[in-house]
């Protein structure tokens, strides 16, 4: 490591197309350095979670380099890709994606459960415990997922991503399906995470009364050029 | 507990009334066959156990299968009879020695076995209480039955009468209770054992009157010639032998045409009892001897017949179960393609996740196969007294 400032995302050339080539996603350049919080923003269909799941490993682009937190993540296998995820990526869901068969408590260890990077250790149960009480849930960690109330449940899935303490979080429509209420305060737990840990925030949203809270917003539908040239 | 079997227990768990389907259905398949193979061995133990003690049987021709279950399983009804005289035919060889069975008649649903002293040494019954019947009109009883009718040595039990709408037939019979057998776990716990003579009583070949030649019994008497008194019905017949009466019991006519359902030769040696067996193949009369333990091999060997068949069908349901089991888990599957996804996004490799669907079934078809283990242990530990009650009740 040189020592500079690692970029959290940096994406050159970066191509990917699925559906007989309906949708196709052209990133020339995308940068976005350490410690940023951004907010992307686009119609539905422009790419934004696409975007996420490159940055993940989940999908591999066809063409180009993305690197992530250092890391070439297009280049990486399955596994490797799996691996990094579990380290270094927290992801929260619009629709939660909690499982209703798991109490609180293992729907946020869940990560650790799934992988094999990661072993549960008495310090992750402690730290599951501490962040479940930071989100006020603390007293509901054996309670099953149906019969917690819809911003309850967005807490556990942002616990969820917490976790492991990434460096990088990752948003898709965070408060899409809660009164603005419960999303004034998922994002604040988020970017409170973000600023205490000096971790990077990419959020996809569709709210536009958040964006002045981040500290960049990317329009996704002037970013792919594909789009753009459609 | 490891991640993926930790996750797959609770999803089992959370949906228990399908899992709870899919083990029992998965236990039943393996339980099954495995228990009708555990019970049919056992009675073919059972069955062949009490045929090989009794090498020899004779009886009267008709269907030795019959004999067989009637003196051997004191059940089904009563083959045609031979005669008492039979015994002095065997004695008179010196090849054996005969012990008389007689099993006719019940009281309810106990068999009353009429014997001698002999078949207990051949059965190696003992008397657990009381003592060994020893005059006409006394009982000994197995130790089921005396616990099951609650029965102790000085109570009574009474034959039955062959038919309620027959009024000349058979009258029941008071007969004293003098000792109960210790367990021997085969048909003898559950019968009445008299002499051979008290059944010929209860069958109305002897019988025990008022004194004739008493003062009181003149108004019955119809005619007197010499020693030979004849009266008419209203004398006194005794329904239960005494102390008082036994003296007045007799027999008319020959002893050696009084009826057995069979005997058993015990042959001094193999030799004696080759040679016995060749004899009476050579007979051409109404009596013939029979190989118990070859009569129960057919018919066990026909029950194997059956249970070949049974497993085939069996087998069958089990490959029908295993393909709707295989059914049920795709489409959980199918319907759990969002939760997977969310596994893969948050750290799940694939094959964590083909190990998460591998596991449920690994815990369904062990907890099947413990289940299937522990009934057929079930079965082959208690399923003797099951096989016996069936087979001796």
């Amino acid at each position: 490591m040189s020592g500079l400032p690692v970029p959290l995302v940096d994406a050159v050339d970066l191509s990917f197309a699925y559906d007989l080539d309906r949708f196709r996603l052209q990133l020339p350049s995308l940068v976005i350095e350490e410690s940023e919080t951004v907010a992307i923003v686009g119609p539905s269909g422009c790419g934004k979670t696409t975007l996420l799941h490159l940055i993940t490993g989940i999908l591999q682009p066809q063409s180009g380099q993305l690197q992530v937190l250092g890391s070439a993540v297009s280049a990486m296998t399955d596994d490797q890709a799996r691996d990094f995820r579990l380290q270094n990526i927290g992801m929260v869901f619009q629709s939660f994606e909690l499982l209703d068969y798991l109490n609180v408590l293992d729907n946020i260890l869940l990560p650790v459960r799934i992988g094999r990077a990661v072993s549960l250790s008495g310090a992750i149960r402690k730290r599951a415990g501490l962040l479940a009480e930071q989100m006020g849930i603390g007293d509901k960690l054996s309670r099953p997922i149906g019969r917690l109330s819809q911003g309850e449940r967005q807490r556990v899935a942002v616990a969820r991503a917490l976790l492991l303490r990434p460096p990088l979080l990752l948003a898709d429509e965070p408060t899409g399906n809660l009164d603005p209420a419960n999303k004034d305060k998922v994002l604040s737990l988020l970017l409170d995470y973000a600023e205490q840990e000096k971790s990077g925030l990419i959020t996809v949203t569709h709210d536009s009364t958040l964006l002045d809270r981040f500290s960049r917003v990317l329009d996704f539908s002037t970013l792919n050029q594909a789009e753009v040239a459609a | 507990m490891n991640g993926v079997f930790y996750l797959a227990w609770r999803y089992l768990v959370w949906h228990r009334w399908k899992s709870l389907t899919l083990t029992a259905a998965i236990t039943l398949v393996m339980f099954l066959p495995a228990a009708l193979q555990v019970l049919i061995d056992q009675t073919a133990l059972q069955l062949g156990a009490r045929a090989d003690q009794t090498p020899l049987m004779i009886g009267a021709k008709g269907s030795p299968l019959e004999l067989t279950l009637n003196s051997l399983y004191l059940q089904s009804s009563p083959p045609a009879s031979l005669p008492y005289g039979e015994m002095d035919v065997i004695r008179q060889q010196g090849l054996a020695a005969p012990i008389p069975l007689y099993v006719r008649f019940k009281s309810r649903n106990a068999a009353i076995v009429g014997t001698s002293l002999a078949y207990f040494d051949y059965r190696q019954l003992s008397v657990a209480s009381g003592r060994m019947m020893a005059v006409l009109g006394e009982a000994v009883i197995g130790a089921k039955l005396a616990r099951t009718r609650n029965l102790s040595v000085g109570d009574y039990v009474l034959s039955s009468p062959e038919s309620a709408f027959d009024i000349a037939g058979v009258y029941p019979l008071k007969m004293p209770v003098v000792g109960i057998l210790a367990p021997a776990y085969s048909a003898d716990d559950d019968a009445i054992f008299v002499d051979v003579k008290t059944t010929w009583v209860i069958e109305g070949l002897g019988h025990g009157h008022q004194d004739l030649a008493g003062p009181e019994a003149v108004r019955a008497i119809l005619k007197k010639d010499g020693d030979n008194i004849v009266a008419n019905a209203s004398v006194v017949e005794f329904n239960e032998i005494t102390d008082a009466n036994r003296d007045s019991f007799h027999f008319h006519g020959d002893n050696s045409q009084r009826p057995l359902t069979a005997i058993i030769p015990v042959a001094r040696d193999d030799k004696s009892a080759v040679i016995l067996a060749g004899r009476y193949q050579a007979r051409d009369d109404d009596v013939q001897l029979i190989s118990p333990s070859r009569v129960m091999n057919e018919l066990i060997a026909t029950i194997f017949t059956v249970r070949q068949y049974v497993v085939a069908a069996l087998s069958l349901i089990a490959v029908a179960t295993g393909l709707v089991v295989v059914l049920v888990f795709m489409l959980s599957l199918r319907l759990r393609q969002n939760e997977m996804k969310t596994l893969r996004s948050i750290g799940g490799g694939r094959w964590q996740l083909a190990m998460l669907a591998g596991a449920e079934i690994i815990l369904v078809v062990a907890i099947a196969v413990l289940l299937a283990a522990l009934l057929t242990w079930s079965t082959e530990r208690w399923g003797t007294p099951l096989v016996q009650a069936l087979i001796v009740s």
